[in-house]
């Protein structure tokens, strides 16, 4: 459910049902009311739209079915659930309300309590309903995105190995492209990895081991893992770690935190730089803070930073790759430590991610 | 209608990518190639280098296959240049776009780089 009061429009000819209506749900609900069907449509149509619907059926001029019906007819207006609420109380009139799309039918008098009950029923299906829609958008975006991104690494890996088997090349070529292809796997390996990690972590099956652990021990190791690639970008990596006491995480998902950050500094920081790694007690929390000297991040793109498939306007500056997944997975992490994580980047200055855990 | 295709103007940012599609085009098609690496590297060569067709990869830094094609078509005697995008974007929805733009055809990624020439060809021949 929603944190916003949900809205409700009574729609009845008769200010004595509104009035009973509107006592009932004004203490949880905001209320709107219409006194006949052509104020209710235009109502509905004027702005803001109602969660729900209590639709009388017998008003004169346009009935209540006539009102359903013109609102299921409508893209905008199709998914707002309607309960009728009546004095028609046979079966036929009941078969024809659902048939028109109505959700529920409710015969005058009301039983309050049964009212309540109703709507809050058929608020929450609406609300469920809802979710599972913009689920299924973001994950068919997610599927069209991750399907693009590994089909350009299988150009290559497809295509050199079809030209390897197909057509005669120099020995200095094979290798070269053996090379390439073992690069590239390896780089898809990454994404296939991050993908499960990411459906992991939405689907809340994200399991930390979570045990006595020393960061600025765990720091060093990871440090000591990339020193050779940032050497072979001649970028300096500066470590001033604190001695630190245990404190409670997950070393190998907190060591994928850095990894990811790591990576991410040396990828995007040209040689002769230098990248600083630090760690300290500060206000009853432990902190990392990894920062480089790169090109740093325009401001209206730190937002999206965390977001999943969100890659910077920022390039690698050596050609590296990026699966845009890996400060969105680093996110998730942190905040399942019920840790923080947070940015301070200047274009052509460099970046900073700090992380601070629970000691 | 057409003369035999001879100068492509090639644009792909991703270098295997591009290593395997010169190979294609080069060795096995015989076609008359110009690499570039970028949209705007196409832009600045093609009054130049006066291609028969555009061969573009979409998604470029710098400046798209899109953005490019658009320039290039404003400048004088290019107004028709007809253009293939090669890309991993292939629903349905995204070749009808590069279509809009007046793609001739679209060439999904992955290919095959024995047939690529062909392929490519074909579209000239449909012209």
């Amino acid at each position: 459910m929603t944190d916003k009061r949900e809205t409700i429009l009574i729609v009845d000819d008769e200010r004595f049902n509104i009035n009973v209506l509107k006592d009932l749900l004004d203490n949880d609900y905001d209320t709107m009311v219409a006194r006949n069907g052509t104020q209710a449509l235009k109502r509905v149509n004027s702005g803001t739209l109602p969660d729900l619907i209590l639709l009388d059926i017998m008003m004169p001029e346009m009935d209540g079915y006539e009102v359903c019906k013109q609102l299921k007819e409508s893209d905008e207006t199709k998914d707002i659930p309607v309960i009728f609420v009546t004095a028609m109380s046979n079966l036929d009139d009941e078969m024809k309300g659902f048939s028109l799309g109505a959700v529920d039918y409710i015969t005058k008098p009301i039983s309050p309590p049964i009212v309540l009950a109703r709507v809050k029923t058929h608020l929450a299906l609406k609300g469920s309903l809802e979710k599972q829609k913009e689920l299924n958008k973001i994950k068919n975006k997610f599927l069209g995105i991750a399907a693009h991104d590994l089909r350009n690494p299988l150009t290559s890996l497809q295509g050199m190995s079809q030209l390897m088997l197909k057509m005669p090349l120099p020995e200095d070529k094979k290798t070269k492209f053996l090379e390439s292809i073992n690069k590239t796997s390896n780089q898809m390996l990454k994404l296939v990895n991050n993908l499960l990690d990411v459906s992991a972590i939405e689907s809340g099956k994200f399991d930390l081991h979570i045990e006595m652990n020393n960061l600025s021990k765990l720091a060093q190791e990871r440090i000591d893992l990339v020193s050779y690639t940032a050497k072979n970008k001649e970028i300096t990596i500066t470590s001033i770690l604190e001695t630190l006491p245990d404190s409670l995480f997950d070393e190998d998902r907190v060591g994928q935190v850095l990894d990811n950050l790591l990576t991410n500094a040396i990828k995007f920081s040209n040689s002769g730089s230098s990248v600083t790694i630090t760690t300290k007690e500060i206000d009853g929390m432990i902190e990392i803070s990894v920062s480089d000297q790169g090109q740093g991040i325009p401001e209206d793109e730190i937002n999206n930073l965390f977001g999943s498939f969100n890659k910077t306007s920022v390039r690698p500056t050596g050609g590296e790759k990026s699966t845009g997944l890996g400060l969105s997975i680093v996110k998730k992490i942190v905040e399942a430590h019920k840790g923080t994580i947070k940015v301070e980047s200047e274009v052509g200055k460099g970046t900073t991610f700090y992380i601070s855990l629970i000691k | 209608m057409n003369k035999p295709l001879d100068r492509i103007l090639y644009a792909e940012d991703e270098p295997d990518i591009q290593e395997v599609a010169v190979l294609a085009l080069e060795t096995v098609g015989g076609f008359n190639l110009k690499i570039c690496n970028s949209g705007k590297e196409a832009l600045d060569a093609a009054a130049e280098y006066q291609p028969d067709l555009l061969l573009f990869d979409v998604m470029m830094p710098e400046m798209d296959g899109p953005t490019a094609l658009k320039e290039i078509r404003s400048l004088p005697g290019m107004e028709n240049i007809p253009v293939i995008f090669m890309t991993a974007k292939v629903q349905p929805e995204e070749i009808a776009h590069y279509k809009d733009l007046g793609a001739i055809d679209v060439i999904p990624k992955p290919f095959d780089p024995m047939s690529l020439a062909d392929a490519v060809r074909d579209c000239w021949n449909k012209i």
